[in-house]
């Protein structure tokens, strides 16, 4: 077993209880021990560094802090926005800015001490594993599958925060769904900002970005799209009735569970349900269309 | 003795946003990559195009000898709902030419207008504003967030709630939502670290 | 007892105002061993020179002081002076007052103690001169070019011109470079290759110029007057002596559908090939890399079909050494490929294209004759837009500089486009329009005023494929950043023009210096614009950073007169300012124990070892030499020297020493 330092975020405890269910799966499988930050704190989200940049970062750094005390030097944060504002987190502490460099002292830490804690998002975490491993759990191959791997934001943006190397033709998605014998389709808009969290305040945002990208993704033959976000899924599927009212559903899925439905776990193990846009018998048709 | 260090509302907005984002809107040339790739300058949502805003801080640097000019500049940009509408999708910072983090810079400017009580009245901003300052407070309180709560906080200060009303049973059905608040963590030593860093002066010691 | 004249400036008010220079002569004069000692306001100009000369008579000067400006301004013009009057040249030294002095301080008493000093200094160092005599240095009268595009093509003609041989040097089977592929030129659309290939022509049979192309720069050893340049002509599997041009091979040959070089990928070659129909020489390569026969070792056909027998797939790469006596670098540029920009279309989308590529589709000679057709389904572009500074002008992405050529050409092919597309809409993405150059502003206004191409002052954010369609992302910033969505059905990137990928390699076998893009530095980026650092190398065309045509062709006369200029003297005179290792007489012969500590630290191989025998031949010992002609005088060698064998004529450990006590007293 590897122990991976997990960071959940207030996401996988509650909308995306599925993303949550099929990581745990999928990191069992692949004999990873997520061991949770004693104590998390929320990161602040958008809100935090919408407003109040002391808060964002104090919010970022309790948890590098907490996971350093744990002695879990990588963290594995699912949630894109959670990822994001933890790295934003070590990039300012690696800056040393004045800010980072006094929040360090008064939480308790050193700043150079608090930016060794690393925290990487899914697709960091999952293409960490070599040839053959993912590989090697598939019962169910993917073949003929189309899938769009949709990333967002903040998985990749801004690239000195993330690391990210194509930012703008991204492919790390698409090799790990071409792993599991899918079929990833060239489509334009995988980066595209789903409307983020103007769900809830402006929701004509979400509803127009939900259109341009399902509407990409339909014209790019996709039976099926993969995501690593809880805003963005809830954005793309609970909302997709109103933007695709009558069109032909496109299941939403977290790419765990696209993994985890390729190594033959049960729909309960991955949360299928909890989805909006139903993923059968969409995929089972797209399977056997393949 | 040293020079005490001017209070941050007297600093250029320019300031502010180079010490928030070690770049400086000085930079910007004005190519408008920023405003061509950015989701919400469209018709119906910004009308100062984020390209303009970066001009209007390189104004009221420009004009700082002349502070009834300057401040006019940095109002216009202060009260501009601009960044409220801004998703925070990075797209700009990524790709401008001159490196400017543009999307920290609204970050400072959403905090600024707060601060110096200039944020937008439309009633956009507003909600945009109310439910970030709900979040945020609610992260400190209780340190992890729960949806519904979070959710119908919103609708009864706002009052939107006739807006989405069959999202939330079906919420409830798939599990996505809790009737009871049932996580919360422990946040007193980041309130301490947020108290910290707002009473000692920015710069350190 | 020595008898000096000591010569204050004031340059105008540049000295004069901060150091009392009466006062510093009157002080001149009380120093032991100064003869003559005078203040004047212009020492540089004539009646300060005549001055000097009529002293130099007058008092029977052993040695001369100007206290002046810097030594790089004016120690040539003094020195000349000095040998005016039947002095040795050597014997003139300059005392820095100015730079070293009155312009870096405000306080008049203080800087007129200081020039004291300095004078005071340069009459103890003057004392310990010694006449010296300029070295001659042997001159190889032929020179090479290297790159054979219209740099080189220019530079050639002109030295060839001037009756000095030349050796044209291109690493392509054919002359042209990237003027060949061009469609039109700006600003007067007339035909590149119909006003290239003449020159193309020319330099081939030109009696003075030897043709080299399809080789290679290997390696450089020597000096100014007297390089050894060795090249490497590589294996052509064709024998150009018996290769009549004919054309058999590449028309029969199988291998028809390799992404063609020369048409920047829109056209298709064979693996025997020329590039071009006006290739000069006419004469074909065989890529080995796509050749069946080199991959199966089946096929042959076009040595089977060959008339004359010229095919030769054993032919291996040869090495040969010249002697030229400098050298021109005219290795040009290259242009960013798309597929660096992932932000359009992702960078490889057939529909984006670079301008290099539009000019292949605009040309009359290009895979589309001409007509400008889209790459993807060769339909006609209803709507293009072109996208300028693609990668220039990009700090965040590496590269800060103006490629400098793209608003001309990009204006130009809009212009082509609406020449040749009837009703076709033609967008510019542009952030400033930089125009400056004759007629070329006018010509830029032309495209908008009379041939309707539409600028808009915007940087394109991303374009993405939509229904067989390209959707560019704008935004118009001379309206506030409105954004705007254009919808094209071809896009050109003025993609960035960077220095060629192993420029680095070629600067270092030459020793020339180059900046932190890789373009080659010139010696001085206003008053030395064709000449390196290193003496005898010359620079012409945009390999010294991004160029237009005309430009390049100036540049190219320039470096072309500049070869002239040094290759006709009879030989060449240095300043005899070299490392000299000390000798005396047998049986010691030299202090140097010959450890070569020195060989090891000189930048410039100058250290030749030097067997020192008696007189029937027995070798005695091993001592170092200093190669004149290979020295630059610059004292590393002195420094390393345990022994003190070696010593700076003109900065002798003597002289240098008596200068630094006299500033001490």
């Amino acid at each position: 077993m590897t122990a991976l330092g997990y960071y959940p975020g207030c996401s996988l405890s509650g909308a995306a209880r599925e993303y949550d269910l099929s990581l745990r799966a999928v990191a069992a499988r692949l004999e990873t021990e997520l061991r949770e930050i004693p104590d998390w704190v929320c990161c602040g989200a958008t809100s935090a560094h919408a407003i109040d940049h002391n808060a964002a970062f104090c919010l970022a750094a309790d948890a590098l802090l907490k996971a350093h005390r744990a002695g879990l030097q990588q963290v594995l944060a699912p949630c894109a926005m959670c990822f994001s504002r933890l790295a934003t987190a070590t990039q300012e502490l690696r800056r040393n800015s004045s800010l980072a460099r006094q929040v360090a002292l008064s939480l308790g830490g050193e700043a150079p001490r608090l930016a060794q804690v690393q925290a990487i998002n899914l697709l960091t975490w999952l293409e960490g594993f070599p040839a053959g491993v993912l590989e090697k759990h598939v019962v169910r191959p993917l073949k003929g599958l189309k899938v769009a791997c949709y990333y967002g934001c903040l998985l990749l943006r801004p690239p000195r925060v993330t690391g990210a190397v194509q930012v703008e033709a991204p492919r790390k998605m698409e090799a790990i769904v071409a792993r599991l014998g899918a079929q990833a389709v060239r489509w334009s808009m995988a980066t595209e900002c789903c409307g983020a969290g103007f769900s809830l305040t402006d929701k004509t945002v979400v509803l127009r970005q939900g259109r341009r990208i399902y509407g990409a993704a339909r014209a790019a033959g996709a039976d099926l799209m993969v995501l690593a976000c809880p805003m963005c899924h809830s954005n793309l599927d609970m909302r997709q009735s109103e933007f695709a009212a009558g069109e032909a559903p496109l299941p939403v899925l977290y790419l765990t569970q696209l993994i985890g439905l390729a190594w033959g776990l049960s729909r309960e193990e991955l949360g299928l349900r909890g989805h909006f846009v139903p993923v059968e018998p969409e995929f089972s048709a797209a399977l056997a269309r393949g | 003795m040293p020079t005490p260090k001017p209070n941050s509302a007297a600093l250029p907005l320019a300031e502010l946003i180079a010490q928030a984002t070690g770049t400086s809107v000085l930079h910007c040339y004005q190519c408008g990559r920023c405003a061509a790739g950015c989701p919400q300058n469209q018709p119906g949502a910004m009308e100062i195009s984020p390209t303009r805003v970066m001009r209007l801080l390189q104004l009221e640097a420009a004009f700082a000898d002349d502070p009834a000019r300057a401040n006019e500049f940095a109002r216009r940009a202060l009260q501009s709902p601009t960044p409220w509408l801004c998703l925070g999708c990075q797209a700009c910072t990524t790709r401008c030419p001159q490196g400017v983090d543009i999307a920290g810079a609204m970050d400072v400017l959403r905090e600024q207008a707060l601060q110096r009580d200039l944020a937008a009245k439309d009633r956009r901003s507003g909600d945009i504003r109310t439910f970030h300052q709900q979040f945020l407070a609610k992260a400190l309180r209780r340190g992890r967030i729960e949806e519904l709560p979070l959710i119908l906080r919103y609708k009864l200060v706002r009052g939107h709630w006739r807006q989405d009303a069959a999202l939330g049973p079906a919420m409830l059905r798939r599990g996505k939502l809790k009737l009871k608040n049932s996580h919360s963590a422990d946040t007193r030593q980041v309130l301490k670290a947020i108290d910290d860093s707002r009473r000692s002066p920015r710069g350190g010691p | 007892m020595s008898k000096i004249g000591v010569f204050i400036c004031h340059c105008g008010e540049n000295i004069g105002k901060t150091v009392d220079c009466p006062a510093v002569a009157a002080a001149a004069r009380r120093i032991p061993g100064v003869a003559y000692a005078v203040d004047y306001r212009y020492t540089c100009s004539e009646p300060g020179q005549a001055q000097i000369r009529a002293a130099i008579k007058q008092y029977s000067l052993t040695g001369l002081i100007v206290g002046a400006c810097s030594p790089r301004m004016h120690e040539r013009t003094f020195r000349k002076v000095a040998a005016a009057a039947g002095l040795n040249p050597y014997l003139c030294e300059i005392a820095n007052l100015r730079e070293q002095c009155s312009w870096v301080h405000a306080d008049r008493s203080a800087a007129t103690a200081k020039a004291i000093a300095i004078i005071r200094s340069a009459v103890a160092r003057v004392q310990c001169n010694t006449p010296l005599l300029p070295i001659h240095v042997p001159l190889t009268r032929r020179a090479l070019v290297i790159g054979g595009g219209i740099a080189g093509i220019q530079a050639a003609l002109d030295i060839a011109d001037g009756g000095v041989e030349v050796i044209l040097l291109e690493r392509a089977s054919s002359l042209g470079g990237h003027m060949a592929q061009l469609s039109e030129t700006f600003p007067t659309l007339d035909c590149s290759q119909c006003i290239l290939t003449p020159r193309m022509v020319e330099a081939a049979s030109h009696p003075k110029i030897r043709l080299e192309t399809y080789s290679e720069l290997e390696r450089v050893d020597g000096y100014v007057g007297n390089f050894q340049v060795t090249i490497r002509r590589k294996a052509r599997y064709v024998d150009w002596s018996k290769c009549t041009g004919c054309g058999t091979c590449w028309q029969k040959c199988p291998q028809k559908k390799i992404a063609a070089e020369f048409e920047e990928g829109l056209g298709r070659r064979t693996a025997i090939s020329i590039p071009s129909p006006q290739a000069v020489p006419n004469k074909p390569v065989i890529d080995r890399a796509n050749c069946l026969k080199f991959k199966t070792g089946k096929c042959g056909i076009c040595q089977k079909l060959c008339p004359t027998q010229a095919v030769n797939f054993e032919q291996k790469d040869e090495f040969f050494t010249e002697a030229v006596g400098t050298i021109v670098v005219a290795t040009g540029f290259q242009t960013l490929g798309k597929e660096y920009f992932e932000l359009y279309a992702g960078g490889d989308h057939p529909d984006v294209i670079t301008g290099l590529q539009f000019e292949r589709l605009a040309s009359a000679s290009g895979p589309t004759g001409g007509e400008i057709r889209r790459p993807s389904d060769g339909q006609e572009p209803r709507t293009v837009v072109f996208v300028q500074c693609a990668g220039s002008r990009e700090p965040a992405t590496g590269r800060a500089y103006c490629s400098k050529i793209c608003c001309m050409y990009t204006a130009k092919h809009a212009m082509l486009y609406r020449h040749k597309v009837h009703g076709g809409r033609a967008f510019v993405l542009c952030m400033d329009v930089r125009t400056p150059g004759k007629g070329y502003d006018e010509f830029y206004r032309r495209a908008v005023e009379q041939d309707g191409v539409n600028y808009l002052r915007s940087r394109a954010a991303r374009i993405y494929p939509e229904n067989g369609q390209l959707v560019v992302e704008a935004a118009d910033t001379l309206n506030g950043g409105e954004r705007l969505e254009l919808r094209a059905d071809l896009v050109v990137l003025a993609s960035a023009a960077i220095p060629q990928s192993d420029v680095r390699t070629l600067a270092q076998k030459l020793g020339i210096g180059y900046d932190a893009d890789g373009w080659l530095s010139e010696a001085h980026p206003k008053l030395r614009p064709v000449e390196t650092n290193t003496a005898g190398i010359f620079l012409a065309g945009a390999a010294q950073g991004p160029k237009d045509i005309p430009d390049t062709v100036g540049q190219a006369s320039a470096a072309a007169a500049k070869v002239l200029g040094l290759l006709s003297n009879q030989d060449l005179q240095r300043d005899p300012i070299v490392a000299r290792v000390r000798r005396m007489p047998p049986p010691e012969y030299s202090t140097c124990l010959g450890c070569f500590a020195c060989a090891a630290a000189c930048p410039y191989q100058a250290i030749e070892k030097e067997e020192i025998k008696d007189r029937h031949g027995e070798w005695i010992k091993t001592i170092a030499r200093v190669n004149a002609g290979l020295c630059q005088g610059c004292g590393t060698c002195v420094s390393v020297c345990r022994s003190k064998s070696i010593d700076l004529d003109g900065f002798t450990d003597d002289q240098m020493c008596s200068a630094l006590e006299a500033l001490g007293g």
